[in-house]
């Protein structure tokens, strides 16, 4: 019989089990004894296909799985084992994979009737699965390695991954249901689950597993599983080629053990803290974009899985992980964001090559070579060249140890040592020392020669000084005649140095707003960069050792000074404290027409201060609006600041005009940014989403003026049949506490009554309460 | 892997011409395809900005199409929406929601058309737990939702497909999944204006 009619045969077998699951059995062994007789690779591929798709099958409605009850699965694994053992030996990744894989979806049940009938040979045969699966995880089996290793680490993708899930099945399978305690006072976990804060406790795992068990040991499965844990973990550290999917892989399966095992999430967040993909290398046959994907999709990937696990309420608002990892998703964000608007192509700031350098092996170091090439004598100070002994030509020493592992050096190191010849490393410590010897000699000649220097470039200093002080002294000369600099001829009026200030030039109106563009961007390039604790912590540093020296001379820390009476924007460097400067830029800083027109009086041409700040509008709204979940305090500190700004300045232009109250000063700019803002925003506000509905309602009762626009932009929401209660909501709570914006509420709840049947109850009922 | 099976999966708001493009171009070519939406309802533009169609999953496109067009047939003509739900109605009877569909097929590949359409896919995924051990490569194709870039987006995918069921196919002895990565260069250097996202996950 050919492969392809056994093939036919088996797909026979394979319909008549989903009509008659309860010939599974006889059917299996039939199938065990071709797979395991039969040396054709379609044939084993099949097989090993049947398997998975068998052990994975459960209450799917697909027609092509087969629904199989446990108990018979736990038999039909039972019957296969033989012929899935031979299987994971063919070198074939697909069979491979498909073994690792239906073995993942059947290891618990296996392991439950191991527990249940004491089953020695089955526990072997499986265990024998298992070692040899965890033994190649990180390997190229079934495919043979090849004389690249690092190129190796690219290959076997799919058994990996695989494998990355099996073992992510182990370490749940062999862990305690709870956190174990080393307190004998905890209560244990039972059958019934009383003590189970996580986990379900009739699942199948090592907590079910009575001490003392014929064959499962407990206490070596957990140490297992402890050990497994700690295998994927260390895989971000010791990975150092970026193999995307791999790391996917393995991030998704560390999430997936963690939603079964909560106790054991700290660890895995700690490790997903510390990870730094911009470091790890790019692959030996990688190229920049394809370097720059494997970056992309794992970003993405880290952002996605945190997202889950704060939805999933793994991460809480308590956890000590919480502040980091939103920031880590918000530059996540940034970043993607950036990249979109760059094109994919183009390469950005981060966006280098990292070539993994090549380590000649030990063996073929000669070191004589290395000694001869040296040079006793020393050029240039930098610490490097102390230690150099080999030319400059050499391809050597183009490799920067700096970047390879602690770790690795560690080894090289303790390797090279026990190789080198004693001789030739006492000469070559030699000359190092020697270097040291003729550089502190001639450092100690250069500080007796330089003191003269020093005495003349002070003269010189104080003479520039002192020109300085004469151009920022208005230019007077001595006698107090009222000369000036003259700036356009260069005409140097009684100056001793030759220091002259270059005269800046006027901008056209589009140089205007091409820096301002310009300066636009610096501003969220840094708003990216304070996302970084340390550089915000570093500046705070840097005004702090000022403040000190001021201190010094007599005047106080600003944050406590007099001058800090509550109306200084910024005491203190915070990582939204570039909004304050961009929005009072946009305000007040370009938008001051009146007040330039009194303080100078000169004719100039007069800037489009208001189209110019509405650029810087239009800067911020877009970036608020690619992630207005997370930004919604900038936005109301923007639309405050917005409000603010224009009433202050609107009611000057009001004053002695009657009625001036707060109401009755205009402030159209503000109104117009905010309806905006809600045009984009509304449509996407999801009401199954609490931290959605709850930041929309607080971004509602933060603006810091509403009118009947705007509460009429609420009837899109109301009337959409999903989302109507999160408008209704929003309604109710202007109505309780926005009490200028009440009627226009009254007006747009008659007006749903008489347009939408579905929502005159609910909109009857809310006039009816608030007395209208 | 010589039978590939494919998702292109939407978003609620308004991917529906891409997503539907590619489960026409996908479906032309041969191959196994289904669509599904990862919104909470089918929202489609309305005769104003504050009046939108909504409607539930399952809602068949033929009883939208008539539903539109008795509110406004030369509107949504002009705008393309009664050309597009014409063409869903004939290939499938209704929209589908990816979380409550998922399960009943398991595909090879997922392809999304938007980036919040991968976030939920793959979010989705993580939250079932991966019972059944089942690789599925999710990738999206960013594509701006309307007649036009649908049409360019949706020849793109079919591109990427090709070249998927081409590697699963190849002889060359390399194994499948270790083909992907290149595949996803070679074509994101012929589409730079569709940035790429991959994630291999578990059903």
């Amino acid at each position: 019989m050919s492969a392809q009619d056994t093939i036919s045969t088996l797909e026979q077998t394979k319909a008549h089990i989903i009509q008659n699951p309860q010939d599974l059995l006889k059917v299996a062994t039939t199938i065990n004894n071709i797979a395991s007789s039969l040396e054709d690779l379609a044939v084993q591929q099949w097989c090993a296909h049947f398997y998975h798709e068998l052990f994975a099958s459960s209450s799917s409605s697909d027609q092509s799985l087969i629904r199989i009850p446990s108990y018979l699965k736990q038999q039909a694994a039972k019957v296969v084992f033989p012929s899935m053992l031979k299987l994971s030996k063919v070198s074939d990744v697909t069979v491979y994979r498909n073994v690792i894989l239906a073995f993942a979806c059947v290891y618990e049940l296996v392991f439950d009737l191991v527990a249940k009938t004491s089953d020695g040979f089955l526990w072997e045969q499986a265990t024998a699965l298992k070692d040899q699966i965890i033994a190649n995880w990180s390997t190229t089996y079934p495919l043979k390695p090849s004389d690249d290793k690092d190129n190796d680490r690219f290959r076997s993708i799919g058994s990996r991954i695989a494998a990355a899930k099996f073992i992510g099945k182990v370490i749940v399978v062999q862990s305690s249901i709870t956190e174990p305690s080393s307190d004998p006072r905890a209560t244990a976990p039972s059958f019934n689950g009383s003590s189970s804060k996580s986990g379900n406790p009739n699942e199948i795992s090592v907590s079910n597993i009575p001490d003392g068990h014929h064959i499962l040991s407990k206490s070596k499965l957990m140490a297992e599983s402890e050990g497994l844990m700690d295998l994927l973990l260390k895989f971000f550290q010791e990975e150092d080629l970026l193999v995307s999917q791999m790391f996917i892989a393995v991030l998704n399966t560390l999430v997936l053990v963690i939603q079964r095992r909560r106790y054991m999430s700290p660890r895995v967040f700690q490790v997903i803290a510390n990870l730094d993909y911009n470091t790890k290398y790019q692959g030996p046959e990688d190229d920049l974009l394809t370097y720059k994907l494997h970056k992309r999709f794992i970003a993405r990937a880290i952002k996605n899985a945190l997202n889950y696990c704060v939805r999933a309420g793994l991460i809480t608002t308590s956890s000590p992980f919480n502040e980091k990892f939103s920031r880590l998703v918000q530059t996540i964000d940034g970043r993607m964001n950036e990249q979109k608007k760059r094109g994919i192509l183009i390469n950005g700031p981060l966006d280098k090559a990292n070539k993994k350098p090549k380590i000649e092996p030990v063996a073929g170091v000669d070191t004589n070579v290395i000694v001869k090439g040296g040079s006793a004598s020393l050029e240039d100070t930098e610490y490097k060249t102390f230690y150099q002994l080999i030319d400059d030509s050499n391809e050597l020493a183009a490799i920067d140890v700096s970047i390879i592992p602690h770790q690795t050096l560690v080894k090289l190191t303790n390797i090279a040592l026990t190789k080198i010849d004693t001789m030739e490393f006492i000469k070559a410590l030699t000359m190092v020392s020697q270097r040291y010897t003729e550089i502190t000699i001639k450092t100690n000649q250069g500080l007796d020669a330089g003191a003269e220097e020093v005495k003349i470039d002070e003269q010189q200093k104080l003479q520039d000084d002192e020109d300085n002080a004469h151009i920022l002294d208005g230019g007077e000369d001595e006698n107090g005649t009222g000369e000036t600099f003259n700036e356009e001829d260069g005409v140097d009026s009684g100056l001793q140095s030759s220091f002259v200030l270059p005269t800046p030039s006027k901008f056209s109106l589009d140089e205007t707003q091409k820096q301002l563009s310009l300066i636009i961007s610096n501003f969220f390039q840094f708003a990216k960069e304070s996302e970084n604790e340390d550089l915000v912590n570093s500046f705070n540093y840097g005004n702090k050792s000022s403040s000190t020296n001021n201190a010094a001379t007599g005047e106080a820390d600003i944050e406590n000074s007099s001058i800090n009476d509550g109306r200084l924007a910024i005491s203190k460097w915070k990582k939204t404290s570039w909004l304050i400067l961009l929005t009072r830029l946009a305000t007040r800083g370009l938008n001051n027409k009146t007040e330039r027109a009194g303080a100078g009086g000169e004719e100039t041409q007069p800037l489009p201060s208001e189209e110019f700040s509405d650029l810087i509008r239009e800067a911020i709204f877009n970036y608020c609006m690619e992630n207005i979940l997370e930004r919604i305090d900038l936005v109301i500190d923007w639309l405050n600041e917005e409000w603010y700004a224009e009433y202050v300045k609107n009611s000057k232009l009001q004053e002695g005009q009657t009625n001036n109250d707060a109401l009755s000063v205009a402030t159209p700019t503000y109104f117009k940014w905010a309806e905006k803002l809600l045009d984009s925003t509304i449509p996407f506000i999801e009401s199954s989403s609490p931290s959605s509905k709850r930041n929309f309602v607080r971004l509602l009762s933060d603006l810091p003026h509403l009118n009947r626009n705007i509460v009429f932009k609420l009837k899109s929401l109301c009337i959409d049949p999903l989302r109507n209660a999160l408008g209704m909501q929003s309604l109710t709570f202007l109505l309780m506490f926005r009490p200028p914006v009440k009627q226009d509420c009254v007006a747009l709840l008659r007006e749903l009554m008489e347009e939408n049947e579905e929502l005159k109850e609910k909109a009857q009922k809310l006039l009816d309460k608030y007395g209208v | 892997m010589s039978d590939l099976k494919f998702f292109p999966v939407t978003n609620q708001i308004n991917s529906q011409f891409s997503s539907m493009e590619s489960h026409k171009v996908l479906k032309e070519a041969g191959f196994d395809v289904s669509s599904y939406g990862t919104g909470s309802a089918v929202r489609l533009p309305g005769v104003s900005i504050d009046k939108p169609n909504v409607y539930p999953f399952g809602t068949p496109y033929d009883f939208i199409y008539r539903d539109l067009e008795s509110q406004n047939a030369r509107l949504f003509n002009s705008n393309g929406l009664l050309g597009m739900l014409d063409r869903n109605r004939k290939l499938k009877k209704a929209p589908e929601k990816w979380q409550e569909n998922s399960a009943k097929n398991h595909f090879d590949f997922v392809f999304t058309c938007e980036e919040r359409c991968f976030d939920s896919v793959c979010e989705d995924l993580l939250s079932k737990g991966g019972l059944y051990n089942k690789i599925v490569h999710v990738i999206n194709v960013d594509i701006k939702d309307d007649d036009e870039n649908a049409k360019i987006g949706g020849k793109a995918i079919l591109e990427l497909a090709n070249a998927f069921k081409n590697a699963a196919k190849s002889t060359s002895g390399e194994p499948f999944e270790d083909l992907i990565p290149g595949i996803l260069t070679k074509w994101q250097e012929n589409h730079p204006n569709l940035p790429l996202l991959y994630s291999p996950s578990f059903y």
